[in-house]
């Protein structure tokens, strides 16, 4: 059996290596990176709403806030792309403490509408502040990112997310097995269970947040660099439920979930793009069916590969309702 | 001036009122965001501009269309996505209105088209001018019928039977069972208000703006959501003043502030109160 | 582990069979009895569907129209459409998708400016036409020698509606509101600097998000300004909706604004409101020329709407690719877009396009105003 698994491993990361050669057409390699980009995404979200059980509607602010961060200090202070990116990630997991340590010792669903609405307020912040964003203008021309003197081609690209998301993915997984993530799914399970047990609630309820924001942060800088041109409205509420989407789609609380949900939303909208005026249509409908057959998401819940996981369970809200 | 930005935002107000309203009475029994609302307020406008278009220039039957069709949509949200949903992830109920709302959206845009459509004006003529400041009649019809609505649910909450469960639903919903309270027929009852609220709203919001287009309940519904949170999200008469101040408050900014900056002041609300009074200005400390 | 693992295996796959069935599709090689393909990159879905469904209606007329006289150099021409929704992440998608089919010589699109400055980085690496018929944002054209405009910038357009505020219509004092987007912020920017110029003076500026529907704040405010008239930088539905506000709010005064006003959508949706209002057009329903009348008449034949503004433009786009194609005699992608920078005086129905170095059409201007809830000439008076 740990033969075959290892086989299958070297035959699964062989393919992914190879892919930019064996499919030398660009426009599937941007698919390729478009689903790196946003498993990486949902995958960081997942953190928060999988694991710990809290409930993020703002998550593409910090994505934005990243990129913006990337491409401002790029742009105007020419510094390389291996300084900002991880200045990127830096300022959104700022903002993401700032706004943890605000309402994170509140009511859970607070989160989400603190969130929600920072999430608005730092796409109109953008608009308005012309001087340093342009604002509605946009940021055209960030730099392409060099490696050793030699300018990003679009396999670099490739090549770059595909390391990135296997760190996220391989981070996560060690995350999830260690006593933070151990404490994590605790306050899922019950918050005042694992405060007795001597669990620091907002303690690692800012972490869990915070290490979220930096990775969306981190992605968002990759982001800006990719696509060369950012502008406010690639950062709002609809990103953060696309993300959102993405999670609950492939299955909150599981590894595998948000990246296949991830995959599958990216990949769904072009196979299907012949359909015209249609397409939206039956992506809404999809996504309720989907929801409403299986609630925990694709593999949340009696996962293929993982043992079930269960969602944030309605009872767990509700019990606690008065407090 | 001054006069002019409170009638502004009375006038608008009522729009947010009655939309907060929905927010809250969905809220209030199932712990719910429902992010279909901004969707049901577009499908009861294009009801009424249905009505008015080809059935009779008649803003009455207009709003009994958009009232069904709101209550018929909340209904079927209820039946189709939040009922086999209970009990499990909450998660689960907000993607699926959300997935309702882009559905609803792009449906709309397939059956009617993409282009905006005129919605006739009704009452529209000047009620009173003081200085600069003027009136016109469906401006006082528009408060007077939000107002009306406001009071009937009011009434409907807190003097039948049907409002009682409601309100113990919204309690706790366990004990409500056991009290042999009908807990499925009241949540979808809560839901059907719901729609019927954002429906009317959506006929009114139409004549008042002239316009119907498949995108209108967007940000309207996202703003009456700041609002319903301002008031309280579990309290009816807070969503109303949540929807009244929000508004005024916009008006104002714009006046005082610039207009670039206008929809930050409902968000910087919604996060100020989050912050210093999660539980709303009129919203009870227990409930949520 | 060996679950994660596994699941990479299983993403591995699925990414690979995604491939291969794309990839099968696409063995069959170009032949010459294909029609060559053009693809057309627009907002189907979403909140521009209105212009970029005009887009398509007036790209498929065109192409109906060449493929009838005998197609170009002996071929028929197709059209791909694509839906960018709107979002510039699709629209960078989807350039990635066209450049990288070779069946495929030129793009139309997108509609909005982010759209195309998104997608621009792409079609300047691949090296693909990119004929936008609506982008005016300065940036646009100049960022890219593949990148092209037909709209003509705002640099180029406001200083006509200056002087015909100034000139023309004696206006000395005048408010502006504006949308917040890049479209907005430039047309209110050259406005107002060709204004003041002239020595005008603007009383206020505000601007507002889109999606906006409530219109009464900002223009209670501006009306405390006490200007002469109102320039409104919006597209004909909420330039609509800002009239009808106004005439509620009892505000009586002359309206001017870019030629995005141009649209009977303005007339539908504004009624009596919108009368007073002046702007100017490159592309006139009423005027007599008979390709204009035989455009219109076709377009109101085929889809029961009478055409506007961006549908011309996009109608434009399409014949003038079809033209640069003759000129260059070739379907070579590079041919192509030597002979679209050689354009000269070609005849548009939105007036006639020639290429800046930069890639911006330079366009002439008719003035028009709207009386009695009809658009007509302002020098005929």
């Amino acid at each position: 059996m740990k033969k075959l698994n290892i086989a299958a491993v070297a035959l699964g990361s062989v393919l992914l290596i190879s892919f930019p050669y064996i499919v030398p057409n660009p426009y599937l390699v941007r698919v390729a990176i478009m689903c790196g980009i946003y498993m990486i995404l949902a995958s960081s979200l997942n953190i928060v709403i999988g694991f710990t059980g809290m409930f993020s509607l703002g998550h593409g602010a910090f994505y934005g806030i990243g990129a913006y961060t990337s491409a401002l200090l790029a742009l105007n202070l020419q510094w390389p792309f291996w300084v900002t990116f991880p200045l990127g990630g830096a300022m959104a997991a700022l903002f993401g403490v700032l706004i943890g340590v605000a309402t994170l010792r509140l009511r859970q669903i607070f989160l989400a509408f603190t969130t929600l609405g920072f999430g608005e307020i730092t796409r109109i912040v953008i608009l308005n502040w012309d001087s340093l964003t342009r604002g509605p203008m946009g940021l055209p021309g960030i730099p392409i990112p060099t490696f050793f003197g030699v300018r990003f081609s679009q396999a670099g690209y490739y090549y770059f997310i595909l390391l990135f998301t296997a760190v996220v993915v391989l981070f996560i997984y060690r995350l999830y097995r260690s006593r933070i993530g151990r404490a994590f799914i605790a306050i899922r399970e019950d918050e005042v269970a694992a405060s007795h047990m001597g669990i620091h609630l907002f303690g690692f309820k800012t972490l869990a947040f915070t290490l979220a924001c930096s990775i969306a942060g981190l992605v968002g800088a990759f982001y800006a660099h990719f696509a060369r041109f950012i502008s406010a409205d690639q950062f709002g509420g609809n990103e953060s439920f696309a993300i959102l989407t993405m999670v609950a789609l492939g299955g909150t609380g599981s590894i595998l979930g948000p990246l296949l949900g991830a995959a599958v939303l990216i990949i769904f909208p072009e196979v299907f793009r012949f359909l015209a005026q249609f397409r939206m249509v039956i992506y809404g409908a999809i996504l309720i069916f989907v929801i409403v057959v299986k609630p925990g998401g694709i593999v949340g819940v009696r996962g293929v590969f993982e043992k079930p996981v269960q969602a944030i369970r309605a009872k767990h809200s509700h019990q606690k309702g008065g407090r | 001036m001054f006069v002019q930005q409170l009638i502004n935002g009375i006038t608008q107000g009522s729009i947010f009122a009655l939309l907060a309203i929905s927010f809250a009475v969905i809220y209030g029994v199932l712990r719910l965001v429902n992010f279909a609302t901004g969707a049901t307020y577009m499908m009861g406008a294009f009801a009424g501009w249905l009505t008015v278009q080809y059935v009779s220039r008649n803003i009455f039957l207009a709003m009994l269309a958009g009232l069904i069709t709101g209550w018929c949509i909340g209904y079927l949200i209820e039946k189709v996505a939040i009922k086999s949903l209970r009990g499990v992830a909450r998660i689960a109920s907000l993607i699926c209105t959300i997935g309702f709302s882009i559905f609803m959206m792009e449906i709309a845009t397939v059956i009617f088209g993409a282009e905006t459509k005129a919605m006739p004006s009704f009452f529209n003529e000047k009620a009173f001018t003081l200085g600069e400041v003027s009136v016109v009649w469906y401006q006082l019809f528009l408060v007077g019928t939000a107002v009306t609505i406001l009071l009937l649910l009011q009434v409907l909450i807190f003097k039948t039977k049907a409002g009682l469960a409601i309100r113990t639903v919204s309690l706790d919903f366990k004990t409500a069972g056991l009290m042999g309270i009908n807990v499925d027929r009241t949540i979808s009852l809560a839901f059907s208000l719901g729609g019927a609220t954002a429906g009317i709203a959506g006929v009114l919001g139409s004549v008042y703006y002239n316009i119907v287009n498949p995108t209108m309940g967007n940000l309207q519904g996202l703003k009456s959501f700041s609002a319903a949170v301002f008031g309280g999200l579990t309290s009816i008469p807070g969503a109303i003043l949540g929807g009244y101040l929000l508004a005024i408050v916009e008006n104002f900014g714009v006046q005082i502030v610039s207009g670039g900056y206008r929809d930050i002041i409902g968000f910087v609300i919604l996060v100020g109160f989050l912050l210093f009074r999660p539980r709303g200005l009129l919203g009870k400390k227990t409930s949520l | 582990m060996s679950k994660v693992l596994k699941g990479v295996l299983f993403l591995a796959l699925a990414l690979g069979m995604v491939c291969s069935v794309y990839a099968g599709g696409k063995q069959e090689k170009a032949a010459t009895d294909e029609p060559v393909y053009i693809a057309l990159t627009a907002p189907i879905t979403g909140d521009y569907a209105e212009y970029g469904n005009n887009f398509k209606r007036s790209v498929e007329m065109a192409i109906d129209k060449i493929n009838a006289g005998g197609g170009v150099l002996g071929r028929k021409l197709a059209v791909l459409v694509g839906d960018s929704k709107g979002d510039p992440k699709e629209s960078a998608t989807l350039a990635q998708k066209w450049t990288s089919d070779p069946r495929i010589v030129a793009q139309i699109g997108d509609f909005t400016s982010t759209c195309c400055l998104a997608a621009q980085p792409i079609y300047d690496q691949a090296g693909m036409v990119q004929l936008s018929p609506t982008a005016s944002h300065t940036k646009f054209a100049q960022g890219s020698k593949w990148s092209f405009s037909i709209v003509g910038t705002q640099a180029g357009e406001q200083p006509f509606i200056a002087d015909y505020a100034y000139n023309k219509l004696g206006l000395r004092k005048i408010a502006v509101i504006h949308i917040n987007n890049d479209w907005g912020v430039d047309t209110a920017r050259y406005f107002t600097e060709n204004f003041k110029k002239l020595g005008g003076t603007i009383t206020a500026i505000e601007n507002y998000f889109d999606g906006e529907k409530d219109f009464t704040a900002i223009l209670t405010k501006l009306r405390a300004s006490n200007p002469e008239a109102l320039f409104m930088a919006a597209m004909y539905n909420d330039g609509a909706s800002i009239s009808n506000q106004r005439a509620k709010l009892g505000w009586n005064l002359p309206v001017i604004g870019p030629s995005s006003l141009y649209s009977e959508q303005l007339l539908k949706l504004g009624g009596d409101a919108v009368n007073n209002l002046y702007t100017v057009v490159s592309f006139f329903t009423d005027d007599p020329k008979p390709e204009i009348q035989s455009y219109v008449t076709e377009f109101q034949k085929r889809y029961g709407l009478k055409p506007n503004f961006h549908a011309s433009l996009a109608y434009d786009a399409m014949m003038l690719l079809a033209d640069a194609m003759k000129r260059a005699g070739s379907f070579d992608r590079d041919k192509i877009r030597e002979a679209l920078q050689a354009t000269k005086d070609f005849p548009g129905l939105a007036g006639s396009i020639t290429f800046t170095e930069k890639g911006d059409a330079i366009k002439q201007y008719t003035r028009v105003m709207v009386k009695n809830n009809k658009f007509e000439l302002f020098d005929k008076r």
